[in-house]
């Protein structure tokens, strides 16, 4: 362990308000993942909220949606009585979503000490850390891998003057992956990411 | 996963919503990159996979058994008997669903056609499709609408009438109901034919009852607009035979369970009157250009195959003989048999693809206009529809119309003494049906057919050999997934239909059988414990269902204006079709192992 990380995992500890939750610090297991994907009211980290996440394991190349979680959060504020006479599925929407904190819970239990995987995954980090602020008094401490990195490096590795495409669909399409589920949805983000990942990891591995 | 799951293709199209979640809640998936083992021999399997993308290769001893593309499932049988038979290897980067056993068998348990669909052996398979298409027929009659279907016009009586007036009525206009008008215009009944029976039970005086009193006053009615699928559930519903059809609040006319039912079924008679009525060549090529319109009805209302190409036959039986009549002199056609050969001998040509006809004359009969006769009978044929065969076998070629002595010396010339035309010409005699005429001189030429036969066994292997004239190495199986390299067309007949047929015909002639289909061959081999039970059963499903695929194919090449062919493009088929017509090939295989142990045709 290198002395910054050192002293982030110090600072993290520092920082965290209950100690159960040191156990997120345990040594990742090997060959495992959880790939990531959140979807929210905006792209501004600072004041939108989430709405739902999506999140499925990965062990080797199996990609376990057996075992996948899929949380739906009931935004603070969007409560408004002429939205729900309009849409009543709106309605249902909102009373099936779990309180912030709660989910909050169910997320951090879920992932362990498991590396997330995740496309542009800075954003949801940013979403995600503010939801478990007030539980953990600290960001997510898990190590975090960036498809769209492993992308880079593999195109990179095989061309270094390429001009690397790194939009989700072009990812896909390079990578010759089909298109499973909606767009847009969280879950179905999070399996086209975990499938990235582990062509990904493959074709870095044979280099 | 969750959402992208393919519910669409078998066996996963026959769950219901509930089953569809069990699936739902356990699949995983994983990712195989090329090359590598997905099951081994001897493992124990603990999923079900489906390809999502890429190809696997499954391989017994080497040798490629079966290679999966999209949307196919494995491997089934592996998973109940709890071992892995053979090695599956991802051919090119695969990414699978994976099932796990205990959903699997829930979904088993639960549904019986998922099962089925699952692990069947080649004719439950079939079974399964045939259910299916009973189920696309009820759509089918769901869309026509009861205008459509054949209704009665109204015939009203006043309820004062005795019953035995109304009676005279029923016998006189040869009806079966009459609806009951009431006092008022809104009061409406019906009184039908069984009625009569309740006045003779209740031994009141037929003329001085009035109708009224024994008329079922409750209608049901249906909108003339209205799905014919609609009315037939009321009938079934309230337990009626009749239902009244209105357009908004008029009566047009009565709709009875009997007509309704007929209205599905085909109008054969009509064209069987049709051609015996003919007079004129013209009249009978009228009646001909029916029997293609019934095909195309009966192939829509998915009436079995094997049952068309007998109503087919009868009715191309008939249009032959009734034209010869047309043609010949009374004279030319006591002394002689026009004999149909091939498929059409067999009953098994559904659209007229070639004519294979030809004449047998008595011995010592000479007609001086014979070559005219015979030429006029092959043009008007043409003429029908029926295109002039490419091998020349039609009776206006001498090699085709000869006295039963000149017919048995070229019989035995193709036998001893082969040239390259005289197996195919063998072939098609040996399927041939006489149509007009004196049968027995068929008859006589058969057997003697037979007879010479036994004098020469190591003939009938050369004939047998024929089934793998359009063998090739087994490499067509790649070509039954989409997007492989080769072609997407393969020759169903040559593939498929002909070396069933011609090795059912082998063993026929070797067994003496003196029937001509190749189902009735099947059930006589059996009979005769020539063939084993299973075999057979999968041969007449396979057979059936090859039938059944070119037809539909031939019809929708006629329906665009084209000549019916037997290439099918595998890319226009559903995974289900794929499956079965991979099944289908399969059983091919294994007769044909069949046929070169039995006739030793590694030897020749």
């Amino acid at each position: 362990m290198s002395p910054a990380d050192w002293f982030r995992r110090w600072r993290w500890r520092h920082g965290l308000r209950h100690p159960s939750y040191l156990s997120l610090l345990d040594p990742a297991p090997e060959n495992e993942w959880v790939s990531v994907d959140c979807e929210t009211t905006g792209l501004n980290p600072r004041q939108d909220e989430i709405i739902s996440i999506g999140a499925i394991p990965i062990r080797g190349n199996h990609i376990l949606t057996s075992q996948r979680l899929e949380l739906l959060i009931k935004p603070a504020g969007t409560l408004k009585k002429e939205n729900i006479l309009i849409h009543r599925l709106r309605h249902k929407d909102l009373e099936a979503g779990m309180t912030s904190s709660e989910a909050a819970e169910r997320f951090l239990a879920f992932v362990g000490n498991r590396p997330l995987v995740g496309y542009y995954l800075e954003f949801d980090v940013a979403m995600l850390n503010r939801l478990v602020q007030p539980l953990l008094g600290v960001g997510l401490p898990q190590t975090k891998i960036e498809v769209s990195g492993m992308y880079y490096d593999y195109k990179f590795a095989k061309r270094w003057d390429s001009n690397v495409d790194l939009s989700f669909e072009a990812i896909r399409q390079d990578l010759e992956l089909p298109i499973l589920g909606e767009a847009h949805d969280a879950l179905s983000d999070a399996l086209m990411t975990a499938l990235m990942f582990v062509k990904l990891r493959r074709l870095l591995k044979r280099g | 996963m969750a959402k992208s799951f393919n519910f669409s293709v078998p066996p996963f199209d026959v769950l219901t919503a509930e089953q569809q979640q069990w699936v739902r809640n356990s699949v995983d998936m994983a990712y195989y990159p090329e090359g590598s083992v997905i099951l081994a021999p001897n493992t124990v399997p603990s999923h079900l996979f489906v390809v999502v993308k890429g190809r696997v290769r499954q391989s017994e001893q080497e040798e490629e058994v079966y290679l999966y593309g999209q949307d196919e499932t494995f491997d089934g049988r592996a998973l109940m008997a709890g071992k892995v038979v053979g090695r599956f290897v991802a051919v090119e980067e695969a990414i699978v669903y994976l099932l796990p056993e205990a959903t699997v068998k829930r979904l088993i348990a639960a549904n019986v056609s998922f099962g089925a669909l699952l692990f069947s052996d080649i004719s439950q398979k079939l079974r399964t499709l045939s259910e299916r298409r009973t189920q696309r027929e009820l759509h089918s009659l769901m869309v026509s609408r009861i205008e459509q279907a054949y209704v009665r016009m109204p015939v009203y009586v006043e309820e004062h009438r005795s019953v035995f007036q109304v009676a005279q009525m029923l016998e006189a206009e040869q009806l079966n109901h009459v609806l009951v008008q009431g006092s008022s215009p809104e009061r409406l009944g019906i009184f039908t034919t069984t009625d009569i029976r309740k006045i003779i039970l209740s031994g009141d005086d037929p003329k001085n009852t009035p109708v009224g009193r024994l008329t079922t006053w409750a209608l049901i009615d249906v909108q003339a607009d209205e799905s014919v699928f609609e009315a037939l559930i009321l009938m079934i519903r309230h337990g009626v035979h009749r239902v009244v059809v209105k357009r908004s609040q008029v009566v047009v006319g009565v709709l009875e369970q009997l007509d309704l039912l007929s209205f599905i079924s085909n109008h054969s008679h009509l064209i069987w009157y049709q051609i015996q009525q003919a007079d004129t060549v013209d009249e009978l090529k009228l009646a001909c250009q029916q029997i293609q319109r019934l095909i195309q009805l009966l192939s829509e209302s998915e009436v079995k195959v094997s049952l068309i190409a007998k109503l087919v036959q009868e009715l191309n039986a008939k249009v032959f003989g009734r034209l010869w009549r047309l043609l010949a002199p009374t004279e030319l056609i006591e002394n002689s048999c026009v004999m149909v050969m091939g498929s059409e001998g067999r009953g098994e040509q559904l659209l007229k693809t070639d004519q294979d006809n030809g004449l047998i004359l008595r011995n010592g009969y000479q007609h001086p206009d014979l070559i005219a006769i015979t030429s006029r009978f092959n043009d008007a044929l043409c003429e029908f529809g029926y295109p002039p065969c490419p091998g020349g076998i039609m009776m206006r070629n001498p090699i085709w119309c000869q006295t039963l002595e000149a017919f048995q010396e070229t019989l035995r010339q193709w036998i001893y003494h082969p040239t390259a035309e005289s197996p195919i010409r063998l072939a098609i005699f040996t399927d041939a049906a006489a149509v007009c005429g004196d049968r027995n001189l068929l008859e006589a030429l058969k057997q003697y057919f037979r007879d010479i036969l036994q004098q020469s066994p190591q003939f009938l292997a050369q004939f047998a050999r024929a089934v793998d004239q359009f063998g090739g190495p087994g490499g067509w199986w790649s070509r039954l997934l989409p997007g492989a390299d080769s072609p997407d067309v393969i020759d169903i007949k040559k593939l498929g239909i002909f070396p069933i047929v011609h090795g059912v015909r082998s063993l026929a002639l070797e067994a003496r059988l003196a029937v001509n289909g190749t189902r009735e061959r099947l059930d006589a081999l059996e009979q005769s414990q020539r063939l084993p039970h299973d075999l057979v059963q999968d041969l007449h499903e396979a057979l059936a269902f090859l039938m059944d695929m070119r037809l539909r194919q031939g019809l929708q090449m006629l329906s665009v204006g084209q000549r019916p062919s037997h290439l099918i493009h595998l890319d226009r088929l559903s995974t289900l079709e794929r499956d079965l017509l991979r099944d289908s090939l399969q059983v091919v295989k294994r007769f044909k192992q069949l046929l070169h142990f039995h006739f030793r045709l590694d030897t020749l």
